[in-house]
C-alpha cells in the first residue's frame, strides 16, 4: 500500500513534513523487530510525533480511514509486537525521547515513552537513585516498549518487573482521545486498574505517551558470584534453596552448559569439564549486608552440590562475569541464526523439573538445545538451534516448542515471562489461557478498540 | 556482492545492540541511520525488494565508518565492510556524481593530484566556492559548514614532503630496523612536520627511517565512498612504492596517520582483489603495518604509563583524541598515552569518550555537513572539558576537522600530531 497524497497532506499538517517518512527504503527499516527469522513486512508510512496531541491527531485521523497503528519504540522486541503485518501507519516515539521530571521528593520521574531505558537509569543514577528493571536490551529498548511488553530482566527476583514500577501513564486510546490512568502514589484504587491492563498490552488498547515510575535508592553496594555445578537439576534446585535460605538476591542467572560452550565461557572463566550449569548471583544492599548474604549464599549453593563458587573480588570481575551472561543470548544467535528462543517461566519450586523435561524434550526430538535465563524468578529461555535449510528438523523443532509450552503450563507456569505474545507466540495462547479467559480478554480489546486499529493481529489469533 | 560481505549481513540477529553506540543515530534518531537498518536495507536491495536506490544512496551516506558498531556487535558484524560494498555497487551502478568520481577516481590517485586540488583552493578561493557546486567532490575533505560559513581550506605547504631532498639518513647506520615511512596527503602537503617530527623521533628511538618515493594518497577516502577504481589505482600505486616486487620488505611501515595505516593494513588486500599476483604481496606488506604511536612505544621501551597524569597543575594540559582508525581499527588505545604521559613537563588528561568519532568519516561531511558539524561540536565541548590548550591525535582526517572546528569556536586549543607532541616536549625513549 502507498501513502495516499491525501493522508500524506494531514500527516505532515500534524507532525510536520519530514517527520512522515513514505519512501520505500525508510519503510523497510521500520518493517522488522528483533524477532529471529520473522519476515519484514513494510508499513504504508512511519510516524515521528513529537507530542502526545502529536500521537492524538495520529490516531484520531487513523480511527477515520480505518488504518492500522503500530506503535514502535526501539524494535527490540522478541515476538513481533512492532513489526506491521497489516501495513498501516508505524508511529515511531523515537523523537518523544525526553525526561520530564526526577521528582526526588517523591523517588519518581515522568517520562516520555521513547526515552531509553538505560538513560533513565543513568540519570536517576546521578542523584542516587535507582530504576531496577533490566532488560537484556536495555541500553537500546525504550521505556515505553518496556511498558508495553511489560518487560522484566535479572533483577525482576528481587525488584519484580516493569508493572511494578508504572504508577500512572498518559495514553492515547483508539479513538484519538488521550487519557490518563493510575495516579502518582504507591497506591490507588480509584476504579477498575486500567493502568495495569495497559502495560503488556503490546500497544492494543492504546499507545503510551507519557508515564511516572516509581524509582528507589541506590543500593550501596553489590556482590556477584559464580556458582558452577555438575548437574542441571542440582543449579536449578539452589534457586529455591537459596530464598527458602531468608535471601532475596537481586538475580540468580542460569546458564546451561551448551550456552556457556557458546560464549567460550568454558575458558574464560576457568570451568572445569564436568559443569553442566552455573549460577550467577547477584545479592546488594548496604556493605555489611552485602558481605552477610554473599556468605549465606555461597553456603547454599556448596550445601546444594556447587563443585565451586566464587565471588568476584572486584567490580571489573564483576562485570565481566555479567558481560558473560549477557552474550549468550546473541552468541547462540550467532552459532544458530534461526534458533526458535522462547521465555517459559515457572515456579521456582519446578525449576528443576522444568529443565530436565526442556532438556528431554529436545533429546526426543533430536534437536540441539541450549537453556539459560533468570532462574531466580523461574523464568528460563529454551532456544533449540536449528537449521533453517532443514525443514524435516524444523517441524520437530516446532514440535518440541509445543511440547515446552504444555510442560510450562503443566508445570504451573507461563508461556511467556516476559517477551510477549506478538505473533510468535499466538498459536500457544490458547495452552495456558481457557475459552473464557481468552473471551474476556478479546472482549476487552473490542471494548476498547471496536473498529480493531490498534496493532492488529497481535496476541489473539486472528479469524 | 561478494560471499564474505554476505556472511556479514547473515550473521545480524537485529538484537539493535549497535543503536546503542552509533554517534550518528544519536543525533539523528532513526532507524534507517543504524547499522541495523543498513543491514535490513542491504539485505532487502540483494533480495530486490527496492526499487528506486536514491533514498538508499541517502542512508548510505550516514555512515562515519567509525566501527563503534562493529566493536559493541555481539555477533562482531562488520558494517563498515558492508556499507563500503554497497556504497560500491552503488558507484558502479552509476549513483557517484560525475565531480566526485572525477576526484575520486583520477584527481586523487594521480601523481599531483591533492597538490592541484588544495593549490586550485588556495590560489583562488572564490573561484571555488563559485564554481564547485556544493555537492561535489572536489569539497571531498573540506566540507562545508552550515550557516554558510566556508570551511577554512588549510595553507599548502611550500615544497610538498615526499618532493624534498633526502636529508641525512635519520637513525643510526647500520643497526636498527629498517622503518617505511607512509607520509599520507595532509602530512605530505599541508604538515611536513607531522612527517619531519614522526621521521625524527622513530630515528631517535633506534629506527632507520626512510619514505619510500613514488607513494600516494592512501586510498581510503576512495575506499570508503566506494570509488573502487580509484582506490586500487592507489593501493597498486602504494604497494609498488612500499614493496616493490623482489625488494626485500621493511621491518615495519608506519605512518603518523592511523587512517593511512589502516588502509595499508586492513584493506590493502581488499582493494587489490581481483588482482591476483598483488594480493599476495599486499598480505606480506599489510603485516608489516604498525600504527606510529605503538612502532615509537615499542621502539622507546614504553610499556606501561608515565608520571604525565600527575604532573603539576600549572603545566600545560594535553588531551587525545583517538581516531576511530586507531582505538577500533587497530582496537589501540594504550600506546598513545604511553607516549603522551611519558612528556616531563606536560600534565595528560583525558576527555570525556575520547574514542567517540570526531564527525570527520571520510566523506561523510560532504554529504552531512551539519549532523558532521553536530557531532563535532559534542567533541570540541568534551575536549574544552579538560581544561587543555592541546590536543593530539593521530589521523588526518581528525587532524583537520578538529583543526577547523576547534578554531571556530573560538577554544583557543591548539592541535598536533603524536610525534609533533612528543617532539615538542622532548619525548625519549626508555
Amino acid at each position: 500500500m502507498v501513502l495516499e497524497r491525501g493522508a500524506r497532506r494531514e500527516l505532515e499538517r500534524i507532525v510536520g513534513p519530514g517527520q512522515v517518512l513514505a519512501d520505500p527504503a525508510q519503510l523497510v527499516t521500520y518493517s522488522y523487530d528483533a524477532t529471529p527469522g520473522a519476515p519484514r513486512c513494510p508499513p504504508e508510512a512511519v510516524l515521528l510525533p513529537g507530542s502526545s496531541a502529536e500521537v492524538a491527531a495520529i490516531i484520531r485521523l487513523a480511527a477515520a480511514r480505518g488504518t492500522p497503528i503500530v506503535a514502535r519504540g526501539a524494535g527490540t522486541g522478541m515476538t513481533g509486537g512492532a513489526r506491521p503485518i497489516h501495513g498501516g501507519w508505524v508511529v515511531s516515539t523515537q523523537r518523544l525521547d525526553r525526561i520530564l521530571r526526577i521528582d526526588l521528593d517523591n523517588l519518581q520521574a515522568v517520562v516520555q515513552p521513547g526515552v531509553v531505558t538505560e538513560h533513565l537509569q543513568e540519570a536517576v543514577a546521578a542523584h542516587g537513585l535507582f530504576y531496577p528493571v533490566d532488560p537484556q536490551s536495555l541500553e537500546t529498548c525504550t521505556l515505553g516498549g518496556n511498558l508495553a511488553e511489560n518487560a522484566g530482566g535479572p533483577r525482576a527476583v528481587k525488584y519484580g518487573v516493569t508493572r511494578q514500577y508504572a504508577l500512572a501513564c498518559e495514553a492515547a486510546l483508539a479513538d484519538g482521545e488521550l487519557a490518563r490512568f493510575g495516579a502518582r502514589t504507591l497506591k490507588s484504587v480509584a476504579g477498575y486498574d486500567m493502568l495495569s491492563l495497559l502495560v503488556g498490552s503490546e500497544g492494543t488498547l492504546g499507545v503510551i505517551t507519557e508515564a511516572s515510575l516509581r524509582l528507589l535508592p541506590q543500593p550501596a553496594a553489590r556482590g556477584t558470584l559464580l556458582a558452577a555445578f555438575g548437574s542441571l537439576e542440582a543449579a536449578a534446585a539452589a534457586v529455591g534453596a537459596t530464598l527458602r535460605a531468608g535471601v532475596v538476591p537481586a538475580a540468580i542467572e542460569f546458564v546451561d552448559h551448551f550456552a556457556l560452550r557458546a560464549v567460550g565461557a568454558t575458558a574464560e572463566l576457568a570451568l572445569g569439564e564436568g559443569v553442566q550449569a552455573v549460577l550467577v548471583v547477584e545479592v546488594d544492599g548496604p556493605a555489611p549486608e552485602v558481605a552477610r548474604q554473599a556468605e549465606a549464599v555461597r553456603a547454599v549453593m556448596r550445601a546444594a552440590g556447587a563443585d565451586r563458587v566464587a565471588l568476584a573480588a572486584s567490580p571489573e570481575e564483576a562485570a565481566r562475569l555479567w558481560r558473560v551472561r549477557r552474550q549468550v543470548g546473541p552468541a547462540l544467535a550467532h552459532i544458530a541464526p534461526h534458533k526458535l528462543n522462547e521465555d517459559i517461566v515457572v515456579p521456582i519450586a519446578r525449576l528443576p523439573e522444568a529443565v530436565a523435561g526442556v532438556h528431554r524434550i529436545a533429546r526426543e526430538a533430536r534437536v540441539a538445545c541450549a537453556c539459560f535465563g533468570h532462574a531466580g524468578d523461574g523464568n528460563i529461555h529454551v532456544n533449540f538451534l536449528v537449521h533453517p535449510e532443514d525443514a524435516e528438523e524444523l517441524a520437530r523443532a516446532g514440535d518440541a516448542v509445543r511440547a515446552t509450552f504444555e510442560l510450562a503450563v503443566a508445570l504451573g507456569g507461563s508461556i511467556s515471562g516476559e517477551h510477549g505474545i506478538g505473533t510468535a507466540k499466538q498459536p500457544f495462547l490458547g495452552l495456558e489461557l481457557g475459552p473464557r479467559a481468552l473471551g474476556a480478554m478479546r472482549a476487552v480489546k473490542a471494548a476498547l478498540d471496536p473498529q480493531n486499529i490498534l496493532n492488529p493481529g497481535k496476541i489473539f489469533l486472528e479469524p | 556482492m561478494d560471499e564474505g560481505v554476505l556472511a556479514e549481513l547473515r550473521r545480524c540477529v537485529r538484537c539493535g545492540t549497535c543503536m546503542s553506540v552509533c554517534p550518528v543515530y544519536e543525533v539523528v534518531r532513526r532507524e534507517g541511520v543504524s547499522a541495523r537498518g543498513k543491514l535490513m536495507l542491504i539485505a532487502a536491495r540483494e533480495e530486490g525488494a527496492l526499487g528506486d536506490e536514491r533514498e538508499l544512496r541517502e542512508l548510505l551516506s550516514a555512515c562515519l565508518l567509525c566501527g563503534r558498531c562493529r566493536t559493541s556487535c555481539p555477533n562482531e558484524v562488520d558494517l563498515p565492510r558492508v556499507v563500503r560494498a554497497a556504497r560500491a555497487e552503488l558507484v558502479e551502478r552509476g549513483h557517484l556524481g560525475a565531480l566526485e568520481r572525477w576526484v575520486l577516481e583520477r584527481l586523487l590517485p594521480s601523481r599531483r593530484g591533492l597538490a592541484r586540488l588544495a593549490g586550485l583552493a588556495r590560489a583562488s578561493r572564490w573561484v571555488w566556492a563559485a564554481r564547485v557546486p556544493g555537492d561535489s567532490g572536489l569539497r571531498l575533505r573540506f566540507a562545508r559548514a552550515p550557516g554558510g560559513g566556508r570551511r577554512r581550506l588549510p595553507a599548502l605547504a611550500p615544497v610538498p614532503y615526499l618532493d624534498r631532498p633526502p636529508g641525512p639518513a635519520a637513525g643510526p647506520a647500520g643497526g636498527g630496523p629498517r622503518v617505511a615511512l607512509f607520509v599520507g596527503c595532509v602530512s605530505n602537503l599541508l604538515r611536513p612536520e607531522a612527517a619531519e617530527a614522526a621521521a625524527a623521533a622513530l630515528g631517535a628511538a633506534g629506527a632507520r627511517v626512510e619514505a619510500p618515493p613514488g607513494q600516494g594518497c592512501c586510498g581510503l577516502p576512495a575506499l570508503g565512498a566506494g570509488a573502487l577504481a580509484g582506490a586500487r589505482a592507489l593501493a597498486r600505486r602504494n604497494l609498488e612504492a612500499l614493496a616493490p616486487e623482489g625488494a626485500e620488505l621493511p621491518d615495519a611501515v608506519t605512518s603518523p596517520c592511523a587512517s593511512c595505516a589502516s588502509m595499508l593494513a586492513h584493506h590493502l588486500p581488499e582493494a587489490l582483489a581481483g588482482a591476483p599476483g598483488l594480493v599476495e604481496r599486499a598480505r606480506a606488506l599489510a603485516a608489516r603495518v604498525v600504527p606510529f604511536s605503538v612502532l615509537l612505544a615499542r621502539l622507546a621501551g614504553l610499556r606501561a604509563e608515565g608520571p604525565g597524569r600527575d604532573a603539576p597543575p600549572d603545566a600545560p594540559v594535553l588531551t587525545f583524541h583517538d581516531p576511530c582508525h586507531l582505538s577500533r581499527g587497530f582496537g589501540e588505545k594504550d600506546a598513545p598515552r604511553f607516549l603522551l604521559t611519558a612528556l616531563p613537563g606536560v600534565r595528560y588528561v583525558d576527555s570525556a569518550h575520547p574514542c567517540r568519532c570526531c564527525g570527520q568519516g571520510g566523506t561523510f561531511g560532504l554529504h552531512h555537513p551539519e549532523l558532521s558539524e553536530a557531532l563535532g561540536r559534542d567533541k570540541v565541548r568534551r575536549l574544552q572539558e579538560t581544561g587543555a590548550s592541546l590536543v593530539a591525535t593521530e589521523c588526518s582526517g581528525c587532524f583537520l576537522q578538529l583543526e577547523d572546528l576547534l578554531a571556530r569556536h573560538g577554544t583557543g586549543m591548539q592541535v598536533l600530531t603524536t610525534a609533533e607532541a612528543w617532539r615538542r616536549f622532548g619525548g625519549r625513549g626508555g
